[in-house]
């Protein structure tokens, strides 16, 4: 049970509007884990990471944090997440540094001003420490929520599509980082449309298409007799 | 309290969002009952010779107080929480480690602090105006306290039902100020027809007013326990109303 960082058993999530966007759902991911899901847009993706981290409510089903569940465990679970959101959003009134201070203050830790100051030289933004948040680049912002969901140091970290609009070099250190810290023991969920990057980086692989798991297995076995892509098509469109 | 360093946080964060605009947040509000205070106070202190035995800028003071601390609770939470959902960040508020009371707690905390120093402000800008016998100071302490406290439960209510500035602006506009206006803060409800004087009992402003300005002025139009009940039991519901669609997340989560 332990051994779990995130286990999602039969998840069903129908919204208000009457889209069905989970259809019972079920997958785990192991500690220490880099686990990619993908799927196309729409596919259900950004539902579970956001049942998981508390904006949406989920129908039935359950979802544990290491071990824990998160309804009976709520903030217990939500400490040992960190959540880097696909949508860019900011309080204008605070700079990049003040963001993070105050990231930190929620999580209840002080003085992480030396952590922080580490965070942001790993995501080259140490320049824009003391600049409004307003005044950032769409790349320096997604570093900004890579920043954010860092400062607490969670257990499981949960990127949805983080890269989307970082240029290439950033992009190739954010992952390098990434794995530094998932070698440092870090559980890492991914979902990217970039499939090179999560064939570069994920162990294990999950596709999902229109609120179902439709495979789930090492990138060793997926791309062991076709490519990434072809196989990707093949599971989220043709199913 | 499961996180206190995160409700501090939070507490601080809506400090520093109205301290960065306190031009439209503190000096507005204290410029516009200046305003009202030189227009009904000044201009009319002549024609109004005194209400009860008191002098009519005495009479409006607590009122103009009152106002500021009203529409100050009120908009701090309000706009507070609807800026958020404007600008996709009410996930933000639903991921951290707090509770729902902790999230009311700083909240509340903050729309006090606002609601309370734009009232003192103004209350300290009176007295080169007036000068007051304090008949009461548990009166002005409480009844301040729990005007500021149900005004910054309604603003919390406001940001988590409405969804778009219209809504708060329709609130404020068409039932916040005609009720305040309508409360007995320029004068007297006993001075009104019996019908309209019925009609103001069912006003919970009225009753807010009451214990205010008695505070300040000895005035009693109602009977000041009638007044307390029917404040507390408002703020107390109100507040419980609040914890729940907190807990609930109802229009926050999807």
């Amino acid at each position: 049970m332990q051994d779990f960082a995130i286990q999602i058993e039969n998840v069903d999530k129908t919204y208000a509007s009457g889209t069905h966007a989970l259809k019972g759902i079920s997958f785990d991911i192991k500690k220490g884990e880099f686990f990619g899901l993908l799927g196309p847009n729409g596919s259900g993706k950004s539902t579970i990471i956001n049942i998981m981290s508390g904006p949406v409510k989920r129908n039935s089903g359950t979802i544990k944090i290491a071990g824990l569940d998160i309804d009976e465990n709520r903030e217990e679970t939500k400490r040992l997440l960190g959540v880097v959101p696909q949508e860019i959003s900011f309080d204008s009134f605070f700079s990049v540094n003040e963001s993070l201070l105050q990231q930190s203050g929620y999580y209840g830790i002080r003085n992480n001003q030396g952590y922080i100051d580490e965070i942001l030289e790993k995501l080259n933004l140490s320049d824009k420490k003391h600049t409004n948040t307003r005044m950032l680049s769409g790349g320096m912002r997604r570093r900004l929520l890579v920043a954010k969901a860092l400062v607490h140091k969670p257990k499981v970290l949960v990127l949805d599509e983080p890269t989307a609009g970082v240029d290439v070099e950033l992009r190739h250190n954010l992952w390098k980082y990434m794995q530094k810290l998932n070698e440092e023991g870090l559980t890492i969920l991914l979902t990217t449309h970039y499939l090179e990057e999560a064939e570069q980086l994920c162990e294990r692989l999950a596709f999902i298409s229109r609120g179902k798991i439709v495979k789930i297995d090492t990138t060793k076995n997926i791309i062991e007799n076709d490519k990434l892509e072809d196989v990707f098509i093949k599971l989220t469109y043709d199913s | 309290m499961n996180n206190p360093l995160g409700t501090w946080t939070l507490f601080k964060r809506e400090n520093a969002r109205f301290m960065k605009v306190y031009i439209q947040t503190i000096l507005a509000p204290v410029v516009s009952n200046l305003l009202f205070l030189t227009i009904f106070g000044l201009s009319l202190r002549s024609a109004v010779v005194s209400i009860e035995g008191v002098g009519y800028l005495e009479f409006i003071v607590p009122g103009l107080i009152l106002m500021g601390i009203i529409n100050n609770s009120y908009q701090n939470p309000s706009s507070s929480l609807i800026i958020t959902k404007y600008q996709g960040r009410i996930a933000d508020l639903l991921t951290i480690p707090l509770k729902s009371g902790e999230i009311l707690l700083a909240m509340i905390g903050s729309a006090l602090l606002r609601g309370l120093t734009v009232g003192l402000i103004t209350y300290l800008t009176a007295l080169y105006f007036v000068d007051f016998t304090y008949p009461s100071l548990t009166a002005i302490f409480t009844g301040g306290i729990l005007v500021s406290l149900f005004f910054s439960f309604l603003g919390v209510f406001m940001g988590i039902w409405a969804d778009e500035f219209d809504k708060t602006a329709f609130i404020t506009n068409f039932v916040l100020m005609p009720l305040t206006f309508l409360g007995g803060v320029f004068y007297p409800i006993t001075t009104l027809p019996d019908v309209f004087q019925t009609i103001s009992q069912a006003n919970p402003i009225v009753y807010m007013v009451n214990i205010f300005r008695y505070g300040f002025t000895g005035i009693e139009e109602i009977s000041l326990t009638t007044s307390y009940i029917i404040v507390i039991t408002m703020v107390v519901s109100l507040g419980i109303l609040d914890y729940y669609l907190l807990k609930k997340g109802w229009k926050l989560q999807d």
